[in-house]
């Protein structure tokens, strides 16, 4: 990798287009994270087939702006409403939402967007400077390595992801079946194709990710709906733009005494995001739980602490960079995002793998810039738009999710113009729905579908160097370690129990 | 929730036995001539079937074996649920084949009005409004942005 195809990577992030994009993709994030029931992942899910007429940058980028800006935007009716956007805003209730209470709603809300915008930017930087060394050193892995890290990080992720290792691993096992549908990867069979030549491709991403993904959880959303019809929702929301003086800023003092805890939570995001499974959510909890431990004043947590608030985003943020650590060097999605990225760089010709910084370097650090760029957008929008985002959030869902679902078919026939890919998307929405009922992850599922191929290649490749000397294979101590570790995986999660902090939910 | 993982994982241990029996053997030519390279065409589709049917049937011999029925467990999917799915799916079918019959321009209101109602309103006008505005802007965005004419 030449010092050029950095510098040049870099500035094919700085044209009009893709700025123009990363600042909608941004704007899209914030609005649907902001909205109680949708996410990151659903938006990027939905976006992915628009994306299909530009070139793989602009696209990327404006999937990153999308992952950005939903992030902060789970903060937005966590601290307006006391409900999280998404999971991942959870923490950010804790003081986020007593902070509005006290006319300080608008003070939290920024302190929110500098927490999550610096926490983004750290781990960014860290993806930076460790991705390519890290696929260097990938690159070097033969394919046993290779299978054998593939099927700890399967086992790993299916383990942690939902509340029951046993059903996670059940779905990732079934997701990675369903992933050999199509031809044969060697001889071009076909393999359960039914005689449909539609399916020779296999089962289609998008349709299932958006029917799995999307629609079932708008489906769980209507079914909640007809529950609590009669049910009086208690009135939570609290205006805060009548707020006067100190309490509509973070004023310097205020930013300088969160700096420690801004920083501590951002290495904290790191991490875990950097470690495929663990979450946004999980980060979430511990930079909270952190910055409490080490106050002088922890009794304050949780009546409207600002460090409070900018402890939970700067770590949950911080995931998002260091989650493409793993999925760009390996191919390993550490997340959902991530997976859905991932994907959406396989449909534009990209592979991911230790080889994309050979193959694709200048479209790498391209991405690279982008999405610090897209951390400079959000930190703009996000501060101008405030009202806008505000309003968005008090929309009922019965006006928003209709249009949700008619995107979901719109965006699907996109992508085949094949009517079979719509009938997926619906079988999958409604087996999706059985899922969630029935705890089975559906997270582990969609990224097991993805990671199969891949796994498969390994295993074939394996064989063939193996097949007929597999002792040899304890003479390969990585190959052996992560075997080894993920004997131990499923042995800790399966048999013995899985420490409940680490339960995600579907 | 054991009655319901006893239920699901039985019938995830079923289905992989369908699986095994009748949907590999049918519909997954395996060969393996003058080499092949590692794995026949069969191979990774048995392998992952014949562990998740393991691990389903091991989660079925646990909930039966190793715990004990609770009065207060509730099935995750009553009745009501099972309704809703029925519905549901009845819609998201029917909007399909709309879809595919009249186009999108014709099907769109439909599946939006659908969908407003499904959710609780019930004032004509905003469903109206929405019905028609709504598939109109999705087609034109389609149309003129992406250049892709939906059906």
């Amino acid at each position: 990798m030449d010092f050029e195809t950095i510098i040049a990577g870099f500035a094919s992030s700085l044209t009009l287009a893709n700025l123009v994009f990363i600042c909608l993709g941004v704007i899209v994030g914030i609005v649907v994270g902001a909205i109680p029931g949708l996410n990151g992942p659903m938006a990027i899910a939905i976006c992915v087939p628009l994306t299909f007429v530009l070139d793989p940058l602009t696209a990327i980028a404006f999937l990153i702006g999308i992952n950005k800006g939903a992030n902060y935007g789970g903060s937005v009716s966590a601290i307006l409403i006391n409900v999280p956007g998404a999971a991942e805003a959870m923490a950010t209730t804790f003081d986020g939402y007593p902070l509005a209470r006290l006319g300080k709603g608008l003070k939290a809300l920024k302190m929110s967007l500098y927490a999550s915008v610096w926490g983004d930017t750290f781990s960014d930087l860290v993806l930076i400077l460790v991705a390519a060394p890290f696929a260097i050193m990938a690159l070097k892995m033969g394919p046993s390595e290779l299978f054998a890290v593939l099927l700890f990080a399967l086992t790993f992720i299916a383990a942690l992801v939902g509340s029951s290792a046993t059903k996670g691993i059940i779905a990732a096992i079934a997701g990675v079946f369903l992933s050999t549908v199509g031809l044969d990867p060697e001889a071009s069979t076909p393999r359960m194709t039914f005689g449909q030549l539609d399916l020779e491709e296999g089962v289609p991403l998008l349709a299932l990710i958006v029917g799995m993904l999307v629609l079932s959880g708008i489906l769980i959303q209507i079914e909640e709906g007809w529950r609590t019809r009669h049910a009086k929702e208690p009135e939570q929301r609290v205006s805060v733009f009548d707020a006067k003086g100190d309490d509509r800023r973070v004023t310097w003092p205020e930013f300088r005494g969160c700096l420690r805890t801004i920083f501590r939570s951002s290495i904290i995001g790191t991490v875990i995001g950097a470690l495929p499974g663990l979450g946004s959510t999980l980060a979430g909890f511990l930079g909270y739980g952190a910055a409490k431990r080490a106050s002088k004043t922890p009794d304050e947590f949780g009546k409207g602490k600002l460090e409070g608030v900018a402890a939970a985003e700067a770590a949950n943020s911080a995931v998002v960079g260091a989650n493409l650590i793993p999925t760009l060097s390996l191919g390993i999605p550490g997340n959902l995002s991530a997976a859905i990225l991932l994907g959406a760089l396989i449909i534009h010709g990209v592979q991911p793998g230790p080889m994309i910084f050979e193959s694709h370097g200048e479209l790498i650090y391209g991405i690279f810039g982008a999405m610090l760029v897209a951390n400079f957008a959000n930190l703009l929008i996000g501060h101008g738009g405030l009202r806008v985002f505000a309003y968005i959030i008090s929309l009922p869902n019965r006006y928003i999710h209709p249009v949700i679902v008619l995107m979901c078919f719109a965006g699907t026939y996109l992508t085949t113009q094949s009517m079979l890919a719509i009938g997926v998307m619906v079988g999958f929405a409604l087996l999706g729905y059985i899922m969630r009922k029935l705890d089975y992850s559906i997270v582990a599922f969609i990224i097991a579908f993805i990671m199969g191929p891949m796994t498969e290649d390994a295993l074939r490749q394996t064989m063939v160097l193996f097949g007929d000397r597999p002792t040899e294979l304890l003479t390969r101590p990585i190959t052996m370690v992560f075997f080894a570790l993920t004997a131990y995986s499923l042995w800790r999660f399966v048999v013995g129990r899985k420490p409940q902090i680490l339960a995600e939910p579907n | 929730m054991r009655k319901a993982d006893i239920v699901s994982a039985g019938v995830v241990a079923v289905f992989g036995l369908f699986v095994l029996l009748v949907v590999i053997p049918v519909w997954v030519p395996g060969h393996l001539e003058g080499g092949g390279y590692g794995l026949r065409a069969q191979d990774f589709p048995l392998f992952t079937a014949i562990s998740f049917s393991l691990f389903a049937a091991g989660l079925f011999a646990y909930r039966v074996f190793f715990t004990k029925p609770d009065e207060a467990d509730e099935t995750p999917i009553p009745p009501k649920s099972w309704r809703f799915l029925a519905i549901a799916g009845g819609v998201l079918a029917a909007i399909t084949v709309l879809l595919d019959t009249v186009g999108f321009l014709a099907g769109g209101p439909v599946a939006i009005g659908a969908f407003m109602v499904m959710m609780g309103e019930r004032r004509p006008l905003p469903v109206v409004s929405l019905s028609l505005a709504a598939p109109l802007a999705v087609w034109l965005f389609f149309w003129k942005f992406l250049e892709f004419p939906l059906p």
